[in-house]
């Protein structure tokens, strides 16, 4: 699961102002507001980094510890995933 | 669910999947189509072997607001929720507006949010709001609502079936804004509930009304070629302050002689073909009649319905350059309410917009030590502003200054109106009681600065000092020093201050305004002032002082 890559679906539409920011599931008729953690998380997500590189930049910024950051991560990315905001490469 | 539909092609698939995808609820699918010329009621049949979807077709087009109605015919439902060809349901719309329905009898109109889309559906634009604030992160909380929606975003409302009957369904004399129309028959007939989440996706359409307005937003100078350009034939004026240039076009030749009557500071034509800087701001009068109000009120939104019964409506839509001022067709009005109602208030709010505000108060200054007068009608501002015009202070206004942060505090700027004074308070001007004249309009005598005491008007200045003054028959002159809190807390009683906070939805331009005023409080020192006739000849010195 580490080494996965997670990438937004297609038909996803993502929006970010200063504060907050909110991705759209146009096929699904789905939303979702994302904080700004989940902001930062969803801008890493191009289907280049691997769910652990995500991680590990998403500790260094916020000055956690590398074993919660990967555990939020991977939950945060779940709930993306299953909600089909996501999709793992 | 009403679909009517015209000449949707492109959309109307998505548009009618992503209303069958509704789960949680038991609905049928009207689509009507309205004489459509292209494939759409071919693709609306496809649909009908499902058999929650009933298509109809119309011989010719009628209009939206018939085809509505034609739909409330067919309709077995108990609740009706409008859906447009080319917009997408989110999920969970309908069991929502049905769970607030079924939970509350008394409401028949259950409103919610739309997410505003590019038309090429490649990009969020924002989110819409029934009430206001449009373009900005929203979150409210779901409730009633005690006023009118400033948004009517039909597409998410859901109206409760029998009412929508009873009120006799859509306007069909109506070209546009037939949705408009409906709820506001429907706001006295019934409760309004809004619930704040995304209830459907809204593409702008090039060139559509709100299309229009999405590029207004942050594009004052397209808005205002938009804007300007038909009122080529209007009569206008400009009006020159320090940084500020006002433009008023009035379809009502009243306010501009009004302008000219109450302001000394130049008034003069516009030639609208001069164009339009970008620092100026426009105030557009306008007559309307109520039912092209609804116009504006669907599309700008924020046009306020009691002011309008008042007979004076504003419309904010430009929302940084322009503010338009809708009278009423075929009323006439007092001047005294048109100068405040149709220029100084919505002046106001157009100059918070750019971080400046009106002030009801005096402000006078010595090189650039300004002296800033606060307080109600009555408290004497005119009087005490003209003693220090004696004592030669320079004028800049003694009923609305602006003022306006700047990096050492706040400076207070020249918006000069004529000195006014009851005749009780003519004395204080000896010699030159024939250059006032007595305007019976507001039962003072009106004369303007430079011909009373021969001063240059005031430009800007730095407001050093805050005065609150009051008058007492039987006092002599005390002036007391006030803190900060206390200067605030009587900041806050300014007339300007009140009318904003009493307003809804308004939080941004109440924060602006309120932090102007802490401002002020903090880098000015303040007095409150209790002065008697006896002790008017020491005011100067008092102050100066201080």
């Amino acid at each position: 699961m580490k080494n996965k890559r997670p990438a937004p679906c297609r038909n996803v539409l993502f929006k970010s102002d200063r504060k907050e920011a909110m991705v759209l599931d146009l096929e699904g008729g789905t939303y979702r507001f994302l904080n700004e953690a989940g902001r930062t998380l969803w801008k890493e997500m191009d289907g280049k980094k691997s769910m652990a590189e995500i991680a590990r930049r998403f500790a260094e910024k916020y000055g956690i510890s590398r074993g919660r950051a990967a555990r939020d991560v991977d939950r945060y990315l779940r709930e993306l995933q299953k909600e089909k905001f996501i999709r793992f490469l | 669910m009403a679909m009517p539909t015209y000449n949707a092609e492109r959309f109307i698939a998505a548009s009618i999947e992503s209303v069958l995808k509704q789960k949680g609820i038991s609905f049928e699918l009207i689509i009507y189509d309205d004489g459509s010329t292209d494939r759409t009621f071919a693709i609306a049949q496809t649909y009908s072997k499902d058999a929650r979807v009933r298509v109809f077709r119309a011989r010719q087009n009628r209009g939206t607001p018939r085809t509505h109605n034609a739909i409330l015919s067919h309709a077995r439902g108990k609740y009706i929720a409008p859906h447009d060809a080319d917009d997408i349901m989110l999920a969970g719309r309908l069991a929502e507006g049905a769970r607030v329905m079924d939970r509350r009898p008394k409401v028949g109109v259950v409103l919610g949010n739309a997410i505003l889309l590019k038309r090429d559906r490649k990009q969020i634009l924002g989110l819409a709001s029934p009430l206001g604030n449009r373009w900005a992160r929203f979150r409210r909380r779901s409730r009633l609502l005690r006023s009118f929606p400033w948004s009517t975003l039909h597409g998410g409302v859901m109206f409760r079936g029998a009412i929508l009957r009873a009120a006799g369904g859509y306007n069909p004399n109506l070209k546009c804004v037939h949705d408009a129309d409906l709820l506001m028959r429907l706001w006295s007939r019934t409760r309004f509930y809004f619930v704040d989440r995304c209830f459907y996706v809204y593409r702008l359409q090039s060139g559509s009304l709100t299309d229009r307005l999405v590029r207004w937003d942050g594009a004052a100078n397209k808005l205002t070629r938009e804007t300007i350009n038909p009122f080529r034939n209007r009569k206008g004026v400009s009006i020159q302050l320090p940084g500020w240039k006002i433009r008023v076009l009035s379809e009502n030749a009243q306010v501009l002689r009004l302008l000219r009557k109450n302001l000394c500071c130049p008034v003069r034509p516009w030639d609208v073909a001069e164009g339009f800087g970008p620092s100026d701001v426009l105030l557009n009068v306008r007559h309307k009649s109520p039912q092209t109000f609804y116009y504006n009120s669907d599309l700008e939104t924020c046009a306020l319905r009691r002011w309008w019964e008042s007979g004076i409506g504003y419309s904010f839509a430009a929302r940084h350059a322009e503010t338009l001022v809708l009278l009423k067709t075929g009323r006439s009005f007092p001047e005294n309410q048109l100068y405040h109602n149709a220029f100084l208030f919505p002046l106001f709010f157009l100059l918070l917009r750019r971080g400046a505000a009106l002030v009801h108060g005096a402000l006078v200054s010595k090189g650039k030590d300004g002296i800033l007068l606060m307080g109600p009608s009555g408290s004497g501002k005119s009087t005490l502003s003209a003693v220090f015009l004696r004592a030669g202070y320079r004028y800049f206004s003694d009923e609305h200054p602006m003022i306006q942060a700047a990096e050492d505090g706040v400076v207070g700027k020249g918006f000069p109106n004529k000195i006014a004074v009851p005749a009780a308070s003519l004395g204080n001007f000896p010699g030159a009681g024939k250059r006032f004249r007595y305007q019976k309009t507001v039962g003072k005598y009106h004369a303007h600065p430079r011909d009373l005491l021969g001063r240059l008007l005031g430009d800007t200045c730095r407001i050093r000092k805050l005065i609150f003054p009051r008058f007492r028959k039987n006092e002599g002159l005390t002036l007391k020093p006030l803190s900060v809190d206390q200067a605030l807390e009587r900041l806050q009683l300014d007339d300007y201050y009140r009318i904003n906070r009493s307003r809804e939805e308004r939080d941004r331009l109440w924060r602006t305004h309120y932090a102007l005023l802490k401002r002020l409080a903090r880098g000015a020192r303040s007095f409150d002032l209790l002065y008697g006739p006896s002790g008017i000849p020491d005011i100067v010195k008092a102050v100066q002082k201080a």
